[in-house]
């Protein structure tokens, strides 16, 4: 199976490094979460994945190979041809074009069987999509956009999918609804590298999750172990000695409500 | 009024082969954000293959190949030098398109000398009568032609996974990079189909009643420069409208020369640049154009 692994990585831009020693492992059909705080490294290392450090003027040592593959030193591009999609920070939609065409610069790499056949799959993960198919993808909501922006990139037909804070700046039921599709898309086979702030509903997700501080892994354990964890409650959920069930109580209306 | 309509319809014609002209540079921007100034020579280079092939394999087959060399020296630029040239800014690009101008220019106008080449055309001199207007047959040709490639584009652009790779990538290049669009292949088709189409402009520059490939050519497309500017830098509607806005104001200055005498001779020439400044101060991205030039 082809789990995506990340081996000693230390990224600096000019003068300024954003990651050092950073190793971690997204076993094939998993949910991992990457957690941390503004500014800890956590989209420096998707980019270092996805090969768009270049576009940042970044640099990167360290390995990161997908199963046999080796992604280190590849174009953006090649990594997308090994089965690797990222899904950026911001939503990032092709704004001046229609949906239906956001989603067509999402499997240009493929054959237009093909193509149509992930459009169709999209539509019914999303059919909010297939409504708006003509519009432009600017004049979408938040949430649409992110929904656009995750059909865009499974068009692909990845193999791992890394999501960006997929959840922010949403309102908690739209939030609650992208949490849903990424367990969907998950159950149907693709791995999961999560990025996010929200730490209660990466957890709620994710089997094993890393914590990332200046650059750093900080902490890292499965998910329950993490939740479990005094310091992780204290420093990312707020919550000084609480039990099991107040933990829940005190997280989930954050997004749910 | 005969006469304000032949002037108009030589300025349309002309305007079309400006906007062919526009629509390469327009492309080039929007795919890699450098302002081509070495455009000019990629204009001159594949005229003057075709004025110096047409007499042994006919005027078809030169231009054919004029076209292709074009396109071919436009990808080589691409790939030999701005996608190698290591450089933050594109601003600084835009420079190094200007030495490779002047490179190409120097050696192309020393190779011209002073000789005046006919590009072989097959319509010559020939002229058209519609009522009393008398139009060259070259200017109808040249209004066709730019017509049906401007469309060819324009549907290319809109239709094909090449125009929706290169729309993604004009828009947001690191994104289009992440959904696996090759930013190396937009950008070196750009060049080439600017190259392709400028070819072709540089033989409808240098028909009738243009006497022919000179030295001079590579200054007539320069007034494709402000169609591309006034209609806005990364718009391909603007090329268009660019590119008539400047052909007929040419035209008309040109041809109504003596009743302007005030403004001096010569005004159709500096009639292109006066408009674009003059758009450029009321609306600094241009007509259609989203970016401003001060942000290039
Ligand atoms: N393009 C860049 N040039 C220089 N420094 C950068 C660049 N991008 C990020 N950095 C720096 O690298 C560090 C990590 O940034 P990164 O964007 O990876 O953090 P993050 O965890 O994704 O933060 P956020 O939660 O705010 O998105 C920060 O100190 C940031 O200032
Ligand atoms: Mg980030």
């Amino acid at each position: 199976m082809t789990d995506l692994t990340v081996s000693d990585l230390a990224v600096n831009y000019g003068p300024v490094r954003a990651l050092s020693g950073l190793s971690l492992r997204v076993p094939a059909g998993s949910i991992v979460a990457v957690l941390g705080a503004n500014g800890a490294g956590k989209t420096t290392l998707l980019r270092a994945v996805s090969g768009t450090l270049r576009f940042h003027r970044g640099l990167a040592r360290g390995m990161i190979t997908f199963g046999e593959a080796r992604l280190s030193g590849l174009s953006a591009a090649a990594v997308v041809g090994r089965g690797i999609v990222q899904v950026p920070e911001g939503r990032r939609v092709f704004a001046r074009m229609t949906v239906e065409e956001n989603l067509r610069a999402g499997g240009l790499g493929r054959s237009r069987k093909d193509a149509h056949r992930a459009r169709d799959q999209v539509h019914e993960l999303f059919p909010v999509l297939r409504e708006r198919a003509g519009q432009r993808a600017g004049l979408l909501s938040g949430g649409e956009q992110q929904m656009l922006a995750i059909g865009r990139a499974l068009m692909a037909d990845p193999a791992a999918l890394l999501l960006d804070e997929p959840t922010l700046g949403l309102a908690p039921l739209v939030a609650a609804r992208i949490v849903e599709t990424i367990k969907e898309i998950n159950a149907r086979g693709t791995s999961v590298l999560l990025v996010e702030q929200n730490v209660a509903m990466a957890l709620s997700l994710a089997s094993y999750a890393y914590v990332l501080e200046v650059g750093e892994v900080a902490l890292e354990g499965t998910a329950a172990e993490l939740a479990a964890s005094d310091e992780v409650r204290r420093r990312y959920l707020g919550i000084a000695d609480a039990v099991e069930g107040q933990l829940v109580a005190r997280t989930l209306p954050r997004w749910s409500a | 009024m005969i006469t304000f309509l032949e002037l108009l319809v030589n300025g349309i014609s002309i305007g079309a082969v400006y906007a062919l002209i526009a629509l390469g540079f327009v492309v080039i921007f929007k795919a890699t954000e450098v302002v081509n100034f070495a455009h000019a020579s990629l204009l001159l280079a594949g005229g003057y293959l075709v004025a110096r092939l047409h007499p042994y394999v006919g005027f078809w087959a030169a231009l054919l190949i004029g076209i292709a060399a074009a396109a071919v020296i436009g990808a080589l630029i691409e790939f030999l030098i701005i996608r190698r040239a290591n450089v933050a800014s594109h601003s600084v690009l835009a420079i190094v398109t200007i030495g490779v101008d002047i490179v190409l220019t120097t050696e192309l106008t020393r190779q011209i000398g002073t000789e005046v080449l006919a590009v072989g055309d097959p319509w010559a001199d020939s002229v058209v009568r519609i009522g009393g207007v008398t139009i060259a047959e070259t200017r109808i040709v040249a209004l066709v032609t730019a017509t049906l490639l401007i469309s060819a584009f324009l549907l290319a652009f809109k239709y094909t996974g090449w125009g929706v790779a290169m729309r993604a990538t004009a828009e947001d290049a690191e994104t289009a990079a992440l959904m696996g669009i090759r930013l190396g292949r937009v950008s070196l088709s750009a060049w080439a189909v600017a190259g392709g189409l400028a070819a072709v402009a540089a033989v409808f520059l240098c028909v009738f009643p243009t006497p022919g490939l000179d030295r001079s050519t590579s200054l007539a497309a320069i007034k494709a420069f402000p169609a591309a500017i006034l209609g806005g830098l990364d718009s391909t509607t603007g090329a268009l409208v660019g590119g008539l806005v400047v052909g007929v104001t040419e035209a008309m200055m040109s041809g109504y020369q003596n009743d302007l005498a005030f403004l001096g001779r010569g005004i159709g020439d500096v009639a292109p640049f006066l408009v674009m400044i003059v758009i450029l101060l009321i609306r600094p991205a241009g007509l259609f154009g989203t970016k401003e030039l001060a942000r290039v």
